[in-house]
C-alpha cells in the first residue's frame, strides 16, 4: 500500500462462497479501512446482458416471477437451461408447471440441454454466435408478413421504424431500415440469409417467427450462454426487441427478455463496506491491469479515474477459481501469474488445492459454508432468505474468514474498527435488524436462525414493466428517452457502428462459423454449464464423476470423420492450447459444434497440455467491445486421436 | 391382494439429474464410490438417445430424441429374487409389499461367485458387496417411511418426477 497505492490491490472476484459474510466481504471491508483497493464491476457470468439490457430498458430487472409462465402459450428458451445452470433452484419445475398449464416449448441451442430433452416440444440446433442472425430473421420474417405489434412499437418504443427515431439523425438508421437492407448493404435479413449462417432452415426460422407473433402472450427467455461470445452485447438487445416486436412486455405471460434480473427483489442489509479508490475495472480485464496498467483508461472501460497509478501487486483470491481456471485464455493467465515482476504477491483461501490455489504465494486454509452461521440469498429467482446453522467446526487449521481478516485487522492497527466491536453473531444480528426495519413481517434473529428460512409471500405475481405498459405517461422506462430503446442515441454516439452497433444486429464473430480460421480449426467450441458442477466447485467429487464424467461433447458425424470413438482419449487443440481427454461422442450436440463442459480443473502435463478438460486453455483473452466482458463460447478447435 | 408400494417414474419430466441416486446413495452411505461394484447405487439413472438429423439446404432439423430411466428395486409382486434365495433372507412384507433382504440371514451363496438373487434379478436391482459378501438393494428408504417421509429419491426430485403409488390408489 505504502508503494504502490491502492491501484496495486485487487480482490479478485470469487463466487466459491456467495454468503453475505464470506471472505472477498470482509477483506474488502478492511482495504477499505486501510486506504482503499482496486475495484471491479461486472461479471464472469453477465457482462453482456448487464450491459447492454439498460441500453434498451434503462434497467436488468427485465424478469417477471416463474409463475408467469404458466400463463404463456409459448415458451421460447434462447440458450436458456435452467436444469443445468441454476437459475433460481428449481426453475425447471415451474417450466413443468407451465407445459402442464399448456405451453408450447421451443428450445434454441447448439446442445439438446437437460431442459429441452424434458420438457421442449422443438429444439433448434443454432450454431453458436449466430442468434442475431436468428432474431434478425425472425424480425424480417414478421415485418414482411405484418405481423409486428405496430401499436406498441409505435406507443411504447424508439427507434424500430423510420417514423420513431430521435431527431437530427440521418435516414436509414432504424432496426426496420436495417432489416430491408436499407441501411447501405442492401441486405434483406430474411430467414433464407441467416439460414446458411445459423445452420437452421429457413423454414423452420419463419415458423418460429410466425408462431411467436401470434401465440400471445409468449416468453422469449435468454439465457446466459449466448452472450458470453465476441459480440455478446447484440444477443441481450436482439432479444429485447423481438419481446417489443410481439408486443409480450409488461403483460402477464409475456417476457421482456434480457438480462431477466428479478424485476421483484426483497430487501435484505448486505455488509457494510466503503472503498476510497473510486477506480474500477471491468473485471474480466484484470490481465491487462497487471501487464499494461499504463494503458488501462476511460476507453478500455476504467471506471472512477482516468488512470491507473500503479499495476496489480496483490491479488487476495478468497474462494475464487478465476485465476486461471474460469478465465479465457488459461495459458496466457498462467505465464502472466508466473512473472514475479509483476504479481508480486498471490493469497489464496480455500479448502482445496484448486488450480488458482496453485499460483498462491500462500494459500490460506478456509471454512466451509456448513462450519459457521451465514445468511444467503438465492441466485438469482426465489423469494427466500436462508439461516445457515453452523454444523461443525472447522477441522485442523482451517479458521473463518472473519477470524483470520479480524487478525490481519489486529496487526494493522485497525481492529476495533474493522469489528465495530461484535462478534460474527453480531454482525448477523445487525444485519436481521436492519432487514426487518425495511420488512415489516421479518422474523427476529432468534426466530430465523430456528426456522433457518424466511419466505417473502406476495398476493400475485411479479409482471416486469407492467407499470411502464399499463401507464406510460406515469410510468416512463428509466432510459434517456423514456421509452424502450430498439435504437440507441447513447451507442450511436459512441462512433463504432461496427462493434458497437446503435440498434441490435447480428455481427459475425471472430472464431465464429464465418471466421477464415475455420478452414484450419473446423470446429467452434463452447463450454457449457454441466449439472454435476457449479462452475469449477464440485470438479474434484468422486460421485459427480461417477454419474457425469468430464468428457469432449462431440456429434457421431464429427467423430466419424475422424475416425473418433465415443470413450477414447482425445486432444482438442488451437493455437492457444491443447486438452487431452476423453470424447463423449453424442447426439446431444449438433453437428459442426463440440463442448468441453466449463469447470474441469486445469492440469497441466510436462509439456502443458491439460489432462483434465480446462475448457479456457482453449479460449482467447479479447474483452466483448462495449461490455468489455469474457466471449467464453467464441473458439475454433480441431479434434483428433490423443 | 395385500396392499402394495411402489415407484411412479414419470420418464417424460425426467431431465437426467441424477438427484435422485446422489440422495440415495448420500442417504445410505454409498457416496463417492458409485464406480466401485461393491458400492454401486441402489437407484440408477440412464440416459438413451435414439434419432439423428435431417439436412435441409443450409440447414439441419432434429430428429434427436432423450430418454432417461430412473430405477432401483420395483418391490416386485412376485419377486425373483425371493424365489432363488437360498437362505431365506429375503422376505416380502404382507403391510405394504416392501422386498427386503436380512443381512444377518444372506449367506452371501458361498458356494457361487456372486449371490443367487443378483443372477435372478430381470432388473440388475442388486447390488453385492465382496468384502462383507452381502446382497443389497434399495429397501424403500424404511427409515423414512417409519419417520412419515417419503423415500428420499422421491423427496429429492427437483422435477417432482418421482412418486410412491400406492395399491390403494393413493399417489404421494
Amino acid at each position: 500500500m505504502d508503494r504502490y497505492g491502492p491501484d496495486a490491490l485487487f480482490v479478485h472476484y470469487a463466487t466459491g462462497n456467495a454468503a453475505l459474510l464470506s471472505e472477498p466481504n470482509w477483506m474488502r471491508r478492511l482495504l477499505g479501512l486501510m486506504g482503499g483497493y482496486l475495484g471491479y464491476y461486472n461479471s464472469y457470468s453477465t457482462a453482456c446482458a448487464a450491459n447492454a439490457t439498460p441500453y434498451v430498458y434503462g434497467t436488468n430487472d427485465t424478469g417477471s416471477s416463474r409463475e408467469t409462465w404458466q400463463d404463456s402459450k409459448l415458451i421460447i428458451l434462447s440458450g436458456f437451461n435452467p436444469a443445468e445452470t441454476i437459475h433460481g433452484t428449481n426453475t425447471t419445475y415451474y417450466l413443468r408447471l407451465a407445459k402442464e398449464a399448456g405451453a408450447r416449448i421451443v428450445a434454441i441451442d447448439p446442445i439438446y440441454t437437460s431442459t429441452a430433452s424434458a420438457l421442449a416440444d422443438a429444439w433448434i440446433p443454432i450454431r453458436p454466435t449466430t442468434d442475431n442472425a436468428l432474431f434478425d430473421a425472425m424480425a424480417y420474417l414478421m415485418v414482411s408478413e405484418g405481423l409486428q405489434d405496430q401499436a406498441f412499437l409505435d406507443r411504447y418504443c424508439l427507434g424500430f421504424d423510420e417514423a420513431h427515431m430521435p431527431p437530427g439523425l440521418p435516414s436509414g438508421l432504424s432496426y426496420k431500415s436495417y432489416l430491408l437492407g436499407l441501411s447501405g448493404d442492401g441486405i434483406a435479413k430474411s430467414p433464407q440469409w441467416a439460414e446458411p449462417i445459423t445452420g437452421v432452415p429457413a423454414r423452420i426460422i419463419a415458423d418460429l417467427a410466425r408462431k411467436y407473433a401470434t401465440s400471445k402472450p409468449a416468453a422469449l427467455i435468454q439465457g446466459y450462454g449466448p452472450q458470453r461470445h465476441a459480440y455478446g452485447e447484440q444477443f441481450d438487445r436482439g432479444g429485447p426487441t423481438l419481446a417489443a416486436m410481439t408486443g409480450n412486455i409488461g403483460v402477464l405471460g409475456g417476457w421482456a427478455a434480457g438480462s431477466g434480473y428479478q424485476a421483484r427483489r426483497a430487501y435484505v442489509a448486505p455488509l457494510p463496506a466503503s472503498n476510497p479508490n473510486p477506480a474500477r475495472i471491468p473485471v474480466y480485464t484484470w490481465p491487462d491491469a497487471i501487464t499494461r496498467p499504463q494503458l488501462v483508461g476511460p476507453d478500455s472501460g476504467l471506471r472512477g479515474a482516468a488512470s491507473l497509478r500503479s499495476g496489480i501487486k496483490m491479488i487476495l483470491n478468497l474462494g475464487g477459481n478465476c485465476l486461471v481456471n474460469q478465465h479465457t485464455d488459461s495459458n496466457g493467465a498462467a505465464a502472466i501469474l508466473r512473472d514475479e515482476k509483476l504479481v508480486e504477491s498471490i493469497i489464496v483461501s480455500e479448502q482445496f488445492m484448486t488450480s488458482s490455489a496453485r499460483f498462491a504465494d500462500i494459500v490460506l486454509p478456509a471454512d466451509a459454508m456448513y462450519e459457521r452461521d451465514d445468511l444467503v440469498e438465492p441466485w438469482d429467482w426465489g423469494d427466500y432468505l436462508l439461516f445457515m446453522n453452523k454444523a461443525v467446526d472447522p477441522p485442523l487449521e482451517c479458521r473463518n474468514g472473519y477470524d483470520w481478516i479480524g487478525d490481519l485487522a489486529d496487526r494493522l492497527g485497525l481492529r476495533e474498527v474493522f469489528t465495530e466491536g461484535l462478534s460474527q453473531e453480531g454482525w448477523l444480528r445487525r444485519i436481521v435488524a436492519q432487514t426487518a426495519a425495511r420488512n415489516p413481517l421479518f422474523p427476529s434473529f432468534d426466530e430465523l436462525r430456528e426456522k433457518a428460512i424466511y419466505r417473502w409471500s406476495y398476493d400475485e405475481p411479479c409482471v416486469a414493466f407492467k407499470e411502464q405498459i399499463e401507464d406510460p405517461d406515469g410510468h416512463p422506462f428509466p432510459t434517456p428517452s423514456g421509452k424502450i430503446e430498439i435504437f440507441s442515441r447513447a451507442l450511436y454516439d459512441m462512433g463504432k457502428p461496427e462493434e458497437i452497433p446503435a440498434i441490435p444486429r447480428y455481427i459475425p464473430a471472430w472464431e465464429g462459423p464465418e471466421d477464415k480460421l475455420i478452414s484450419r480449426f473446423p470446429l467452434q467450441c463452447i463450454g457449457h454449464h454441466t449439472k454435476r458442477r457449479a462452475h469449477s466447485t464440485f470438479d474434484n467429487s468422486p460421485s459427480m464423476e461417477a454419474v457425469e464424467p468430464q468428457a469432449l461433447w462431440i456429434n457421431p458425424e464429427d467423430a466419424a470423420a475422424r475416425g473418433l470413438t465415443d470413450g477414447e482419449t482425445v486432444r482438442v487443440w488451437n493455437d492457444r492450447g491443447e486438452v487431452e481427454i476423453p470424447a463423449r461422442v453424442t447426439l446431444r450436440i449438433r453437428p459442426g459444434v463440440v463442448s468441453m463442459p466449463q469447470g474441469g480443473w486445469w492440469e497441466p502435463d510436462e509439456s502443458g497440455v491439460d489432462r483434465r478438460g480446462c475448457v479456457n486453455v482453449l479460449g482467447r483473452y479479447k474483452p466483448t467491445p462495449l461490455a468489455r466482458g469474457n466471449p467464453s463460447h467464441t473458439m475454433l478447435v480441431e479434434v483428433a486421436h490423443g | 391382494m395385500a396392499r402394495q408400494l411402489a415407484f411412479f417414474f414419470e420418464a417424460r419430466f425426467c431431465t437426467g439429474c441424477h438427484t435422485c441416486q446422489i440422495a440415495c446413495d448420500d442417504a445410505r452411505g454409498r457416496l463417492g464410490e458409485g464406480s466401485s461394484p461393491a458400492k454401486a447405487s441402489f437407484r440408477r439413472v440412464s440416459e438413451f438417445e435414439s434419432g439423428g438429423y435431417l439436412r435441409e439446404g443450409a440447414g439441419i432439423v432434429s430428429e434427436v430424441r432423450i430418454t432417461h430411466r430412473s430405477e432401483s428395486c420395483r418391490h416386485c409382486a412376485s419377486p425373483a429374487c425371493l424365489a432363488a434365495c437360498p437362505s431365506g433372507a429375503i422376505t416380502k412384507r404382507e403391510a405394504d409389499g416392501i422386498v427386503l433382504i436380512d443381512a444377518e440371514l444372506c449367506s452371501g451363496c458361498p458356494a457361487r461367485d456372486k449371490p443367487a438373487c443378483l443372477d435372478a434379478c430381470p432388473f440388475g436391482a442388486i447390488v453385492f458387496d465382496e468384502g462383507r459378501r452381502k446382497a443389497e438393494k434399495c429397501d424403500f428408504c424404511l427409515f423414512e417411511l417409519e419417520a412419515g417421509r417419503q423415500p428420499v429419491c422421491i423427496a429429492s426430485c427437483p422435477m417432482r418426477a418421482l412418486h410412491v403409488v400406492d395399491s390403494s390408489g393413493a399417489t404421494w
